[in-house]
């Protein structure tokens, strides 16, 4: 990443558990996930679980609050049924904020009303993975 | 290229011995465009893409990409536990 390059920011919602009937989820969300991976197709089967996740693909943005409002709108509809489905298969869930940046062009960093308002109703952990470039 | 094969893990605990016959690894920090440019080498979109291969989307944000300076192997390291967990690839 070069110096004058803007930030590139990815938000991801993940749900995770033992086991996910992602036919069922299919069929109860009306969102199409990104990406869905059994346990088996993780590396190392001690951190490995069932996982859905919806991602907004990496953005180039000044602000994490684009993408994340973009998902959590994308998603706000959803949240009683996500509700019942981390319920009935003992879900986790996360939201994870992927930064890449150079040092001098950092986006500006806020958790939007809205972004915590998503987090709280699905008592999801919010993670930030950053990858800060130093080199010219 | 990406590895296909089931990877079957020894996940090393700064205070375990890291298996029988096993050597605690010396590892070394690599810059974030060295852990991107490592991640491409061996198959992955970048570093982010390989740690959740290893670790999945609960814990990638625990695991910083280190290399050992004597074999070469990338590892994943645990920021509170140091949970040391080997990829089986290299630089």
């Amino acid at each position: 990443m070069k110096k004058n390059d803007n930030p590139k920011v990815m938000v991801e919602f993940n749900l995770w558990g033992e086991f996910i009937d992602f036919d069922e989820f299919n069929r109860l969300l009306n969102v199409e996930p990104t990406n869905t991976k059994k346990k088996a197709e993780y590396k190392v089967p001690e951190y490995a679980h069932d996982t859905w996740e919806l991602s907004t693909g990496y953005v180039e943005t000044m602000a994490i609050s684009v993408p994340f409002e973009a998902l959590t709108s994308q998603l706000s509809r959803e949240i009683d049924q996500i509700n019942c489905l981390k319920e009935k298969y003992c879900l986790h869930s996360n939201l994870i904020v992927v930064i890449k940046s150079h040092i001098n062009k950092m986006p500006e960093c806020i958790l939007t009303e809205n972004c915590i308002k998503f987090a709280s109703s699905t008592k999801s952990e919010i993670h930030f993975d950053t990858y800060i470039f130093e080199e010219n | 290229m990406r590895s296909t094969i089931f990877y079957k893990s020894s996940i090393m605990c700064p205070e375990g011995d890291g298996g029988a016959g096993s050597e605690k690894p010396s590892l070394n920090n690599v810059s974030n465009s060295e852990a991107d440019k490592l991640a491409k080498q061996n198959g992955y979109k970048d570093a982010h893409d390989l740690k959740e291969a290893y670790v999945g989307k609960s814990d990638m944000s625990k695991f910083n990409i280190k290399v050992d300076s004597k074999t070469g192997q990338i590892y994943l390291e645990g920021l509170q536990n140091g949970a040391q967990i080997p990829t089986g690839l290299y630089r």
